[in-house]
């Protein structure tokens, strides 16, 4: 191969796709469902940001956690307390969330990121227990089991009221949804993301090439739970509601089946896994008020046991097979 | 002349195992040195209290006169201390240029950088492709680590090391595994090296050994038993039993 044979490898593997804009074009497909949508709509891109978040640990960076919604419902928490101390404006009330969840990804991570695998596993599990009894306990600052009643957000930019029919929500969500993943995007395919892309395939090799391990890890785990708690904010600011499940095991657990649903480490796992379930669940809970769970409990068993790379992974099955077959017909026969 | 690594009266103990003791050498620019020995003797310990996995109990190390016996591992790599590894240890999921360059944006303190939207800056994917290239990974370059054969694998490793622009370089076994025939090309990557970088080699492969070393450090049971031009290691009584295991 000739020089500049690497630049042409680099852009072929880190173009932008044609098909990634259909995220964006179902965003702007749900309006035309009709008002009936908007709700079910707003909470999926909630979800998405949230499992992005997640998936910049988990499928970029290789650090396994079940704590994440301990970010998500700092976030939510702090968003929501601002409100019902008298600042509503969503704008900045987010930056809020995301700033107090950052400032506790990076402490914690401290903590935690000395340890890994199964230690790790429970550390994290740990936390989001603490968190969340902390939340029971201080009732006279979050609600307790009542949760967080009397928020009230401000109207968007002073001007767009949050609407019966959630049609302001979901347009704020959608755009703080597109500006997520586009800064996502960004930070996973410049050299930052290559470089934790490398810690997560061996952290031994990357010290030995320089790499300061923890520091950076830390980082990303500051920057991962800042997007987590920007989810719970933006949860907070449009349902006008906080409560204890936001920032309990569950909804770290449901986080984790969603993106492990669509599958970590690709970005469009975490778009296509939250939706899936979420449509899933409102599909078979409108069908089966009784026994949807047991669906798709179902319906996850069969995705983990057939396709170990998510819904993505079966994508990649059906049009790698036709890749690979004109590979292996341009490759040209190297010996050395 | 300021050696390039030294290494000071070292001693390292596992509980009541002393498995360095009071180790000394000196490493100067352009040194070609080989560290041998029998299993357990202490080799793997020894690179791994210089490149800091492990810290000694005495002693202390120098990095072109520079005290570095407490510094973490990454720390010493950015002075120049680089190391490759006896079992392959790559970034499996990269692909051998890849691997490079994400030594030479390391290098240039560019890991956190958020420009360049094609995984890195064009300017650090030329200099890794030519890096690879005169390691004659050119024709494979662009293949994932994981699918290369183990000799392929052996030479990403000497490119990545080389990649770091080493000041001493530690390398551990690099003809671990391979079979003899693919020798010649371990040793041909060896002989191109750039003549000012200290090498110290630790090798079981005593052909390879004389054939690359000038100088030659034997360590048995964790203490330097000869010193000296292979030549002389050679005749060395002592060297011969320690290797023939009949030190008692």
């Amino acid at each position: 191969m000739t020089q500049g044979g690497f630049r042409d490898a680099l852009r072929r593997k880190h173009r932008f796709r044609p098909v990634e804009t259909l995220p964006a074009v179902a965003l702007l497909a749900v309006p035309l469902l009709g008002t009936d949508y908007y709700a079910l709509g707003t909470q999926v891109a909630i979800s998405v940001v949230f499992a992005l978040s997640l998936d910049l640990l988990v499928g970029y960076a290789g650090i396994v956690t079940l704590g994440h919604a301990l970010f998500f419902g700092l976030g939510a928490y702090a968003t929501g307390i601002a409100s019902v101390h008298g600042w509503g404006e969503p704008l900045s009330g987010l930056l809020l969330g995301t700033a107090v969840a950052a400032a506790s990804g990076a402490v914690l991570g401290v903590i935690v990121l000395r340890t890994a695998k199964f230690t790790l596993l429970m550390l994290t599990l740990s936390a989001v227990f603490l968190a969340g009894e902390v939340a029971n306990k201080a009732s006279w600052l979050t609600g307790g089991v009542d949760g967080l009643v009397g928020v009230s957000t401000w109207p968007l930019l002073g001007r767009f009221e949050f609407d019966l029919f959630g049609q302001v929500g979901y347009a704020y969500a959608s755009a703080v949804l597109v500006l997520v993943w586009l800064g996502m995007r960004w930070l996973v395919h410049a050299p930052f993301g290559q470089s934790v892309m490398a810690i997560r395939d061996n952290p031994g090799r990357a010290a030995a090439i320089g790499v300061p391990v923890l520091a950076r890890l830390v980082l990303v785990y500051a920057v991962s739970a800042g997007l987590a708690g920007l989810a719970g904010g933006l949860q907070a600011e449009i349902n006008q509601f906080v409560g204890l499940k936001d920032i309990g095991f569950e909804l770290s657990a449901t986080v984790l089946v969603m993106l492990a649903l669509g599958g970590a480490g690709r970005l469009y796992g975490a778009i296509i896994g939250p939706v899936a379930y979420q449509v899933a669940q409102d599909l078979l809970s409108k069908d089966n008020p009784v026994l949807w769970q047991l669906w798709l409990g179902v319906l996850i068993v069969v995705v983990v046991l057939f396709a170990p790379g998510g819904i993505l992974g079966i994508a990649d099955r059906i049009t790698g097979k036709a890749a690979r077959r004109t590979a292996r017909r341009m490759r040209p026969q190297v010996r050395t | 002349m300021t050696p390039a690594l030294e290494l000071d009266h070292l001693v390292m103990r596992f509980g009541g195992l002393l498995v360095t003791n009071d180790v000394s050498l000196t490493l100067h620019p352009g040194a070609r040195h080989a560290l041998i020995g029998p299993n357990g003797a202490g080799k793997t310990t020894l690179v791994n209290l210089v490149t800091g996995r492990l810290r000694p109990r005495a002693g202390a190390i120098r990095l072109a006169g520079q005290d570095v016996t407490r510094l973490a591992p990454h720390r010493r790599t950015r002075l120049g201390l680089v190391r490759n590894f006896q079992v392959t240890n790559l970034f499996p999921s990269f692909s051998a240029f890849e691997n490079v360059a994400l030594a030479v944006a390391e290098r240039d303190g560019n890991g956190l950088s958020l420009r360049g939207r094609r995984g890195f800056a064009p300017a650090v994917a030329d200099e890794a492709e030519a890096i690879a290239c005169d390691m004659r990974l050119g024709p494979i370059g662009t293949t994932l680590v994981r699918d290369l054969a183990y000799g392929q694998q052996r030479l990403v490793e000497l490119a990545v090391a080389l990649a770091l622009r080493p000041r001493v370089l530690l390398l551990d076994e690099p003809a671990a595994g391979l079979p003899s025939a693919d020798h010649a090309m371990i040793l041909d990557a060896l002989d191109a090296l750039p003549a000012e970088v200290a090498v110290l080699l630790i090798e079981h492969d005593i052909p390879l050994v004389f054939r690359f070393a000038r100088e030659i450090t034997v360590l048995a049971e964790g203490t330097v038993i000869a010193r000296g031009a292979p030549d002389a290691i050679r005749q060395d009584a002592g060297v011969r039993a320690a290797y023939l295991g009949s030190r008692a």
